[in-house]
């Protein structure tokens, strides 16, 4: 438990220097204390610098810290369900699936609030059956096939996102880049305080599984043996992690590789066990994506990366590393 | 009185008939050996007892109730099972494996307390892995995790084990360790359904013994009976002269 607590304390201590940073940082530098005190105290500071910290800078950095919170609980509770380190949400095509969904949903023209969160959602669930269904016809159930399955559906998801990108004005082509690279650029208030309500919601049942995770993540039949309804608790658990990557997915389009390499990184740290992985990797994927979402922002100020090229930027060297160390 | 039974059962996988109308009683406290050629249906038997399987038609009884009757977590306070297992993925400790066999056990969240650490370190000293505790399926050898197994399965307190091939695994040390905590557990009232090639250990044990070939029971009795010579011949489908059994010590 000591390791358990020191690692939670590293990674809650990378979280609060890296968002003091990115409450500080910016087009307009303010120096930390003055950043810290426009959250706590706002009457202290100048109101332009209020309302930057305030308003700009705080809803992005809690876009940024819900955004990695779930992902880094999305890819754990995958590589869970399919006993795979390789899978998460971006491999097996899930946040693809999601983008698509909600791209669709603008295009048709759907009205109304829950509209694209919906359509994202329904794109989530149908790219999970349409991977499992292929991964299945296969004969290898949940190995390396879904992960195959995932990678093809990807790219058949990303060729109809480029097909539907095609169909839009020119002038309107910018804002849906945000669907295929990630960014927290448009975060706000008003969308972000309910995803993270949905998010918060979805740890805690999340949280209640973590036992069910174990069982199953050691084997599905002694899972059975040992009392737990496997069939709903993978129903329950493929929803959350479906549903937590389609609200993150609205939030911010498609976000690769915090999914699967954070839980890798918080396993080396604590073992198996998804009691003490459930809130470190998520805490660590919140810290990752307020790290990465700086780089994007400073690295070429005034010019802005997309935050998914910076997680991919971090994320592709470490994948490439542990399918080296699975291979051997 | 029986404990467990199964009626009429037969088990079809894509239309073929694995298990083929059996029907056996086992009485509490006893110990039934299950014996017949590899495919015979053994392993399938086992699993319909524990629910892990649904009878294509006929019932499984669990202490006269169908068990269809009854919730996955009631079977597991009922019975626990030792398989033969596929390699398990991540790096779970064998003291987790143990205690995974606590989950009937566990309350609403799901964390264990003292207590059950406590029986998991019994059960693990029963079994003799108590110094594995900390290493992973990957650092044991089959017959360690065998034995691992064997103590999850007995964490779960259970008033019937279902054991297949129990010592496939095990070196002689080891196999007799587990004879002798099967009596202890017989001592205390324990019921145990055993498939297994090791008719010594069926011998030791067994107050009833069934034969199975080709998902049916083609005789049921007592040992002596059960596993006589010539019966054996005749259910493994070999010559009585190709016996070497006695002379290899095992039956």
């Amino acid at each position: 438990m000591r390791r358990f607590w020191i690692s939670i304390a590293i990674a809650a201590g990378l979280l609060v220097a890296a968002s003091v940073a990115s409450l500080a940082n910016g087009s307009a530098p303010v120096p930390a204390g003055d950043a810290l005190r426009a959250v706590l105290d706002p009457g202290s500071v100048d109101a332009t610098t209020a309302m930057i910290v305030r308003s700009i800078r705080a809803p992005r950095l809690v876009t940024a810290v819900v955004v990695g919170w779930a992902l880094a609980l999305a890819g754990l509770c995958f590589q869970s369900l399919l006993r795979n380190p390789l899978a998460s949400e971006y491999t097996l095509g899930v946040s693809s699936g999601a983008a698509l969904g909600a791209v669709a949903t603008v295009l048709v023209g759907v009205a109304g609030a829950l509209a694209v969160p919906t359509g994202a959602f329904i794109g989530a669930m149908a790219t999970i059956a349409v991977v499992l269904f292929i991964a299945h016809a296969s004969f290898s159930f949940e190995t390396t096939s879904t992960i195959l399955a995932g990678i093809v559906f990807t790219s058949l998801a990303n060729a109809a996102l480029s097909l539907m990108l095609t169909l839009i004005a020119p002038d309107e082509l910018q804002s849906f880049f945000f669907w295929f690279l990630g960014s927290f650029a448009s975060a706000e208030w008003g969308m972000v305080g309910p995803v993270a309500a949905v998010v918060a919601v979805l740890s805690l049942v999340l949280m209640g599984h973590a036992w069910h995770m174990n069982a199953i993540s050691v084997n599905e039949e002694l899972a059975e043996q040992v009392g737990i309804s496997v069939t709903r608790s993978k129903l329950v658990l493929y929803g959350v992690a479906s549903l937590l990557t389609a609200t993150v997915v609205t939030l911010a389009g498609t976000i690769g590789f915090v999914g699967l390499v954070v839980p890798h990184v918080a396993r080396l740290a604590v073992g198996v066990d998804n009691r003490r992985l459930i809130p470190l990797a998520a805490i660590s994927g919140a810290a990752l994506c307020v790290i990465s979402d700086l780089v994007a922002r400073t690295l070429l100020a005034p010019n802005e990366l997309p935050v998914g090229v910076v997680t991919a930027f971090i994320g592709v060297p470490v994948f490439v590393s542990l399918m080296r160390r699975r291979g051997r | 009185m029986s404990i467990a039974a199964l009626r009429r059962v037969t088990f079809s996988y894509n239309g073929t008939p694995i298990v083929d109308d059996v029907s056996f009683d086992v009485a509490a406290g006893s110990f039934v050996g299950l014996v017949g050629p590899n495919g015979a249906g053994k392993t399938t038997i086992l699993r319909l007892m524990q629910g892990l399987l649904r009878p294509s038609s006929g019932t499984v009884e669990l202490e006269g109730r169908d068990l269809e009757t009854y919730q996955r977590n009631e079977i597991a306070l009922r019975v626990a099972g030792v398989w033969q297992r596929p390699p398990l993925a991540f790096g779970f400790t064998a003291k987790e494996l143990v205690l995974l066999g606590r989950t009937p056990h566990l309350g609403l969240l799901k964390w264990e307390t003292p207590h059950d650490h406590e029986i998991a370190e019994e059960v693990m000293r029963q079994t003799e892995t108590l110094q594995l505790a900390n290493r992973t399926a990957m650092q044991m050898s089959a017959g360690e995790l065998q034995r691992v197994f064997i103590a999850s399965a007995l964490a779960q307190r259970t008033r019937i084990l279902l054991l297949d091939e129990p010592t496939s695994f095990l070196d002689l040390r080891q196999a007799a360790r587990l004879s002798k905590i099967i009596g202890d557990l017989m001592q205390c009232g324990m019921t145990i359904v055993c498939a297994s090639h090791d008719l010594a250990l069926i011998r030791r044990h067994a107050s009833r013994v069934v034969v199975i070939r080709a998902g049916r029971v083609i005789h049921e009795g007592a040992p002596d009976d059960a596993l006589e010579r010539a019966r054996l011949a005749d259910a493994f489908g070999m010559e009585e002269s190709d016996w070497y059994h006695d002379e290899r010590g095992g039956g």
